[in-house]
């Protein structure tokens, strides 16, 4: 499982067929191809969730009035999103991606932004075949609000090929925008073996 | 302890007072966040205004004024918050406005723009700054005034999209019919000030008196006869300003747009009937009409459209394509409409003055919307591969392989939605919720397209200065 350089993310980028080709729109800047990874840039939403009026996240409960503990901030150019102490955002990507299915990648912040204390959290791998704008989860792990803008190059980008892959299908595709988690939409089949509680179902209508 | 003492003045300028205040602390809520800064600009107007009747309010011992001060505010707050409620961005797409500001900077540079949806199914477009200059014309202090409206050189053009559309970015085309509302006013107020416009008038009113020779000799008296005489004057007159009105903008909109002006407005009016002759009040044309001359206007860029081959998996795209505009095409070719009106003698009447204005109206929208009309080489240039790409399920923002990628104008990318929502909607052998989905996913696509070349021509001029 190779990560892919400079000469080869410019392959790949630039094949014929459209089918085969890695599509990244828009790169505003070629000097984002870098050696081994292409630097991308926060988009124009952010999401935070917010105390309140919801005591915990439990993925047992089938409750999806998710938009009770987020709030959406959409930003225009040069506007700020200050990112506190210790607080997390999910963020856009202002690019768009259509990985073709021998591709996969990880996405990690870069150094700069790192060493301030700016963290892309978890759950950066993205699968072969996936459609849309990544969702990166921002962490504020220094002692003084960020403050961040659409369009600054926060992370990085890792392809590495990977063989025997379909298409990514899941329900994170094709968005254009920063996508919450509907985690008690993700209904495990096995949950009940893990948390002893019993499966609450939506009301039949 | 201060004895009380009523009086009418002290008691409606509390009043007004409490309501100047309610609708201070309404625009202050105004904390969302809003696709450009015109919101922004509009709270601080409306600010100010509120601040200007505060002073007024406190000046004044004249109980009538007091009264109309709260009349005054009562319907200022329901302008204000119709619109500023609704135009953040999270129920008025960014990118929308972005397009609608790029039409405005060439069409209407002076004027600021708000964008906002309304609950009623209708586009619309209207200037605010007339209303605020009437209703704070009946108030003291036009020096105060006149200050206030200083800055606004323009016009402040509101401008509304149906509520449950708001993620149609195709249907959005329609807005080049709005835009083009003040133009065809322009042209009406041209006509009407040319002597030409005199003669027409009482030509007509020969032809009345002719066609309605029957009708005018049962009238009881000279006063009757002139009474109905002038009415169908009037009424012809009333039918052929709105059907130019219609039609003009009909045709600005596609100038602005494009071949997605006529499929946007194929969406909206062929639900409400074909055929229905124009009415009283509204005397709309028949809607068969309008697509027909929308589609004469259009006729050079629909052989390019239709003539494109589309090749492997984009052919039956080609095939849906030519399917729909033959169906357009089927249905324009058809007279019933003009049939129709040609059996009543004022619609007749009206519709042939209509038809000997149409070149030169049409001629004075092109010339109108001469610097940001859409150009019909970018069918053949940009159309196919922005097609591609929305098969692809990529954005058709821009064209071309990297580094070498060149950003499409922004109505290729909305053209390119249409052909591909075209496509998917003719897929009858997939579920109706599985073409919905898909046709959704173009929408969604098509508008991240339209501000990525947006936003790539920007930061394009951004790098050729300089970087500055």
């Amino acid at each position: 499982m190779s990560v892919l350089g400079h000469t080869r993310l410019l392959e790949v980028l630039t094949i014929t067929e459209g089918k085969d080709r890695l599509f990244i729109t828009p790169i505003l800047d070629p000097t984002q191809i870098r050696e081994a990874s292409i630097d991308i840039r926060l988009g124009n939403d952010f999401l935070t969730i917010k105390k309140g009026n919801v005591g915990v996240i439990d993925p047992t409960s089938r409750e999806s009035k998710a938009e009770r503990f987020r709030i959406n901030h959409r930003l225009n150019l040069k506007e700020k999103f200050f990112l506190h102490p210790n607080e997390m955002a999910l963020a856009s990507t202002l690019e768009y991606f259509r990985f073709p299915n021998y591709l996969a990648a990880s996405v990690t912040s870069r150094s700069k932004w790192g060493r301030l204390g700016l963290v892309i959290a978890t759950a950066t791998a993205v699968h072969p075949g996936f459609k849309g704008t990544i969702t990166l989860e921002l962490v504020n792990h220094s002692n003084v609000p960020l403050v961040l803008y659409p369009g600054l190059m926060v992370a990085q980008i890792i392809f590495n090929d990977c063989e025997g892959a379909g298409e990514y299908k899941g329900k994170l595709a094709k968005k254009t925008a920063a996508h919450p988690s509907d985690i008690s939409q993700d209904w495990q089949e096995d949950i009940r073996f893990w948390t002893q509680e019993k499966r609450i179902d939506p009301p039949q209508s | 302890m201060s004895e009380p003492s009523f009086s009418d003045v002290n008691y409606f300028r509390h009043r007004a007072h409490t309501l100047s205040m309610g609708f201070f602390l309404r625009l202050d809520e105004y904390v969302e966040d809003f696709p450009t800064g015109t919101p922004l600009t509009l709270i601080e107007l409306f600010k100010t205004i509120v601040k200007e009747i505060d002073t007024i309010v406190e000046r004044t011992d004249n109980n009538a004024l007091l009264n109309r001060i709260c009349q005054i505010l009562a319907e200022l707050s329901a302008y204000a918050l119709i619109f500023l409620d609704n135009a953040h961005t999270a129920q008025t797409p960014r990118g929308l406005v972005q397009m609608l500001e790029r039409l405005r900077d060439k069409l209407y540079p002076d004027s600021l723009l708000l964008v906002a949806p309304q609950v009623i199914h209708n586009y619309t477009i209207w200037d605010l700054l007339p209303l605020l200059k009437d209703l704070t014309s009946e108030l003291p202090e036009s020096k105060a005034w006149d200050k206030i409206f200083q800055p606004f050189r323009g016009s402040i053009n509101v401008v509304c999209f149906p509520r449950i559309e708001r993620e149609n970015i195709l249907l959005h085309a329609i807005f080049g019919h709005e835009f083009g509302h003040p133009i065809a006013d322009k042209f009406i107020e041209l006509q009407e000030r040319s002597p030409d416009y005199e003669k027409k008038l009482k030509a007509i009113s020969v032809e009345v008196q002719k066609r309605y020779e029957k009708q005018l000799s049962e009238a009881p008296d000279v006063m009757r006869r002139f009474e109905i005489e002038t009415k169908l004057v009037d009424d012809i007159e009333e039918i052929y300003q709105r059907a130019l009105k219609e039609l003009i903008s009909d045709a600005v909109g596609t100038f602005l747009f494009g071949p997605s002006a006529l499929f946007s407005a194929a969406d909206v009016l062929i639900p409400g009937g074909l055929d229905d002759l124009p009415e009283d009040p509204d005397y709309y044309p028949p809607t068969r009409y309008r697509l027909r001359y929308m589609r004469r206007i259009l006729e050079d860029q629909i052989k390019i459209l239709n003539s494109i081959q589309y090749t492997g998996e984009l052919e039956p795209i080609g095939s849906a394509l030519r399917q729909f505009i033959k169906y357009i095409e089927t249905l324009t070719d058809s007279d019933v409409d003009t049939t129709s009106l040609r059996t009543v003698p004022f619609l007749d009447i009206a519709y042939t003055w209509v038809e000997s204005t149409l070149p030169d109206a049409l001629a004075f929208a092109e010339t109108a919307c001469r610097e940001i009309c859409f150009s019909k080489s970018l069918i053949e240039s940009q159309i196919p591969e922005a097609v591609s790409r929305l098969h692809l399920e990529v954005p058709p923002g821009e064209i071309g392989k990297f580094p070498n990628t060149s950003w499409v104008d922004w109505r290729t990318a909305m053209l390119a939605g249409w052909l591909h929502r075209i496509y998917v909607v003719s897929l009858t052998d997939k579920k109706w919720a599985e073409r919905l989905e898909m046709s959704t996913t173009t929408q969604r696509l098509t508008l991240k397209g339209i501000e990525d070349c947006l936003l790539g021509e920007h930061y394009e001029k951004f790098v050729a200065n300089g970087r500055k």
